[in-house]
């Protein structure tokens, strides 16, 4: 219990160093705070346009009355405006989160299924020849560039073979809108599965490999219980804390780190976003990106604490604190 | 487990599902001419082309007058500029025909039976509210000022300049005719509704801007005066990944690629060269493919000794051999490339280290032998070289040119700098050394043309070679005021004798678009601004 205080309490904390950091950057570097958040020139914006946007954006008040609207604006909801996109900020991300999620939520599912799968069964049968050719190939996958196995995959399915479409999230005229947006998506979450599954196999896989040899799987073996039972309801409870906090980092960073699939499939993700905004130095999408980043990371990082929680009883108990 | 997996498979089932509901197709704003008559074909008439699909590595964003893309794809579909330049860099009439007599007062008519997508027909009152239009808009953008825009009647508007300019109607190229019924009344036209944005005057109706396919569709306006175009249906695609779209092309999932004042890169038709049904068409580029600039009013730019040593001092043959394709020729000191109007023939640039070591001695460098950093000014000579970062190439172009330069003891530094930094250095503070970049053809013949836009420290802020010397102003006063052809192309020469023997910037080599289609496509016209894509090309292009 104190411990999910705690990691509340510290989530909390993160959020308002984030949300100041924000709020605070474009306001404290050099130069005019009114041009940083409009991105209009200088030389260009006229007196009158000038004096109407530093009215509206409030840059004339005290610091703490500016940061208290902020604040109670993303209380609200509102992440700000885009001069540069001439567009709600919450909008865009709204209409790129849905991109990225489409493809990055289905990743983080499929590689973890298959490296719970996959490392449960080499990890029981540590040593023998299946262990050696899924950890070989974990270890070779994991050391290919991502978007190197993108463009491998794109070439295989969409060039050579002409399965599947090169890229999008759509045709131009689809004829079917649901099979046409799932043969869309195959590849890119294909791509992105293969990048984050070796990492989550190779730590599951060596955590069951060395929980073989551990008395309670001795037990469990003398009383006769299936070796499907002993992996998946013995070892990987045992094992799982571990794997839980990678697939909660996953989740977490999905929003920002699709950028190459996104690339690669030209799909209009956050990834996308993050990086058009950068470039056009529009501080206000940016501040909405890096807000929703981090506020996905945070929400991730509780999750992913509660549920360790959930399934270790020894956290559960305060075991741990007590010890 | 079992419970555990099918869970999972549902919940990647149904978000897939989720996600195949979220299409944000933009409707349609006009009905597709689905009732349109078909024309058959007939031996005289090559069958008609249902569908092009034109693969891009620009972005697509929500279509607008001010999103830059759009604006270049619809110039090639929905719009219809005044007049525009031909392969030989010949003006000729568009939506208008033109006529002067002294080159200060033109006078544009609007070409018979021309009408806007809604019907209502274009008049001179649209180009005279285009230009004072734009004129109010902030945008940044050099626009010509007028002494006096009349117009006559409903179809003829006489444009009355300040002083003579032979080349005026270069500048209406690209100017994108508003209809005044839609735009009156509107102060800011950005802020107008889509419906409103994409109304033209050309041959193709906008028809739906797709953002999960990426896509922009054009449909053939059956009212046109020219009649219908060869082709249905013309779609944009975007690819973020140049690979991906070059894949897509040799996969025949598109039809062709276009670049705006570029081509595939010369990779990239060596390996098309091999691909089954590939055509690689090369349209002669009045562009200056890549430039060295300098920054000719900061030292040690300002210095024509330090300026000619750096131009005896670059390896030319090695650009030419490792950045230009196999249509790609060598620059000369005139710095303008051949096909532009006035160009003439000036030494061609070559490598001579012995000379680049005389001009540094002249300036009074020392220790040229390229062992260590020669001395200039009692300080190493070094020059910091801008490269803009979301050009690639730019940057293998700055390591060969540093290798170059330094065989001579010329220190190259480099300062890698995203678009906007580039852009209010080289609009505003000046305060480079040198650059290396491309100048396109439009803006080489912006202004007084010749590229002196991009070169006078004196006139525009886009100045990126900052000379401030009087006698380049002068040659410029005359390109501007030029009263007769034979004025201008005069002054044309003086110009590039001026480049050749003042060195203020480095043309690296000069290329050719290569433009790579499906063969099955023949019969591109080339368009002096927009290349193989432009209005004319609709009706000239076949499907074999």
């Amino acid at each position: 219990m104190i411990q999910s205080v705690r990691g509340l309490l510290s989530a909390l904390v993160c959020l308002l160093v984030i949300v100041s950091v924000n709020f605070f950057l474009p306001r404290l570097m050099p130069g005019d705070p009114v041009l940083m958040l409009t991105g209009l020139e200088d030389d260009l914006v006229s007196e009158a346009e000038y004096r109407m946007y530093r009215e509206k954006l409030g840059v004339d008040d005290p610091l703490y009355a500016q940061f208290g609207r902020y604040v109670s604006a993303l209380l609200r909801g509102n992440l700000g405006y885009s001069y540069h996109y001439k567009r709600g900020v919450g909008d865009m991300i709204a209409e790129r989160l849905s991109n990225t999620l489409s493809i990055t939520l289905p990743a983080v599912a499929l590689s973890s299924a298959l490296a719970m799968l996959l490392a449960l069964y080499a990890g029981s049968k540590r040593g023998s020849a299946a262990d050696s050719v899924l950890t070989g190939g974990a270890i070779i996958i994991n050391a290919v560039p991502g978007f190197l196995i993108g463009m491998l995959i794109i070439t295989l399915f969409a060039y050579k073979l002409g399965w599947l479409p090169f890229g999008g999230l759509a045709s131009a005229a689809p004829k079917n809108a649901l099979t046409d947006r799932l043969s869309h998506l195959v590849l890119p979450i294909t791509a992105l599965s293969l990048g984050a599954m070796p990492g989550k196999y190779l730590i599951l896989r060596n955590q069951t490999a060395a929980a073989i040899d551990e008395k309670y799987v001795i037990y469990a073996r003398a009383r006769g219980i299936s070796e499907r039972r002993i992996r998946f309801c013995h070892i990987f409870r045992n094992v799982s804390q571990t794997f839980v906090t990678m697939i909660g980092l996953n989740v977490g960073f999905v929003l920002s780190g699709s950028l190459i699939a996104e690339n690669l499939f030209s799909i209009r993700g956050m990834g996308q976003l993050m990086t058009a905004s950068i470039a056009a130095r529009d501080f206000p999408t940016m501040q909405g990106c890096l807000f929703v980043s981090a506020l996905a990371v945070i929400s991730a990082d509780i999750v992913t604490r509660l549920v360790c929680i959930a399934i270790d009883p020894k956290v559960r108990l305060g075991v741990y604190e007590t010890e | 487990m079992k419970k555990a997996l099918s869970l999972m498979l549902a919940l990647f089932l149904l978000l897939a599902v989720f996600a195949g509901c979220a299409n944000t197709n933009t409707p349609a704003v006009s009905p597709t001419p689905s009732e349109a008559p078909v024309i058959s074909a007939t031996p005289e008439q090559p069958a008609r082309i249902s569908q092009i699909i034109i693969g891009t590595a620009a972005d697509l964003e929500t279509p607008s007058r001010a999103v830059y893309n759009f604006d270049v794809y619809s110039g090639t579909l929905l719009q219809l500029a005044p007049v525009y330049i031909d392969a030989n860099a010949e003006i000729r009439p568009l939506a208008t025909t033109f006529e002067t007599s002294d080159y200060k007062t033109w006078r544009l008519t609007v070409i018979d039976g021309l009408t806007w997508h809604d019907g209502t027909p274009v008049t001179a009152d649209d180009i005279k509210f285009t230009i004072e239009y734009n004129a109010l808009q902030s945008t940044g953008e050099a626009q010509t000022t007028y002494e006096a825009i009349n117009v006559i009647n409903s179809s003829t508007v006489e444009l009355v300049l300040p002083a003579a300019n032979v080349r005026h109607l270069s500048s209406l190229t690209t100017l994108r005719l508003m209809p005044r019924h839609i735009f009156e009344g509107i102060e800011d036209y950005t802020t107008a509704a889509l419906e409103q944005q994409v109304i033209g005057c050309g041959p193709y109706k906008f028809d739906s801007y797709n953002a999960d396919a990426r896509t922009y569709t054009f449909k053939a306006y059956d009212n046109f005066i020219w009649g219908q175009p060869n082709v249905d249906t013309v779609i944009f695609r975007s690819f973020d990944s140049v690979d991906t779209l070059n894949l897509a092309l040799k996969a025949h999932e598109i039809d062709m690629i276009y670049a705006y004042a570029g081509g595939v890169g010369a990779a990239a038709a060596e390996d098309f060269k091999t691909a089954d049904g590939i055509t690689l068409l090369p349209v002669k580029d009045s562009s200056n493919t890549a430039v060295f600039v300098f920054n000719n009013n900061t030292a040690p730019g300002n210095d024509i000794n330090i300026r000619k040593a750096v131009a005896y001092a670059i390896d030319y043959d090695k650009f030419h051999e490792l950045f230009g394709s196999e249509y790609s020729v060598h620059s000369t000191a005139g710095f303008v490339p051949k096909g532009t109007y006035g160009y003439i023939d000036t030494p061609e640039l070559t490598r001579d280290l012995a000379k680049a070591r005389e001009y540094l001695a002249a300036a009074g460098a020392t220790g040229t032998d390229g062992v260590t950093t020669a001395q200039y000014n009692g300080a190493p000579l070094s020059i910091e070289l801008m490269v803009r970062s979301d050009i690639p190439v730019y940057e293998r172009y700055a390591e060969l040119l540093k290798a170059n330069l330094a065989e001579v003891g010329i220190e190259l530094v480099f300062n890698i700098t995203d678009v906007p930094n580039f852009r209010e250095i080289t609009e505003k503070t000046h305060t480079n050394q040198a650059m290396v970049t491309k100048f396109t053809a439009f803006g080489m013949s912006m202004g007084a043309g010749m590229g002196a836009g991009y070169m006078s420290g004196l006139g525009s802020s886009n100045g990126q070679g900052q000379i401030m010397d009087e006698a380049f102003d002068g040659i410029v006063q005359k390109l501007k005021s030029a009263a007769s052809p034979e004025d201008y192309l005069a002054a044309a020469a003086e110009c590039q004798r001026y480049y050749a023997d003042n060195m203020p910037a480095v043309a690296l080599f000069w290329d050719s678009y290569i433009q790579a289609h499906s063969s099955e496509l023949d019969g591109f016209t080339v368009d002096g601004t927009f290349g193989i894509l432009n209005v004319n090309t609709w009706y000239s292009i076949i499907k074999k």
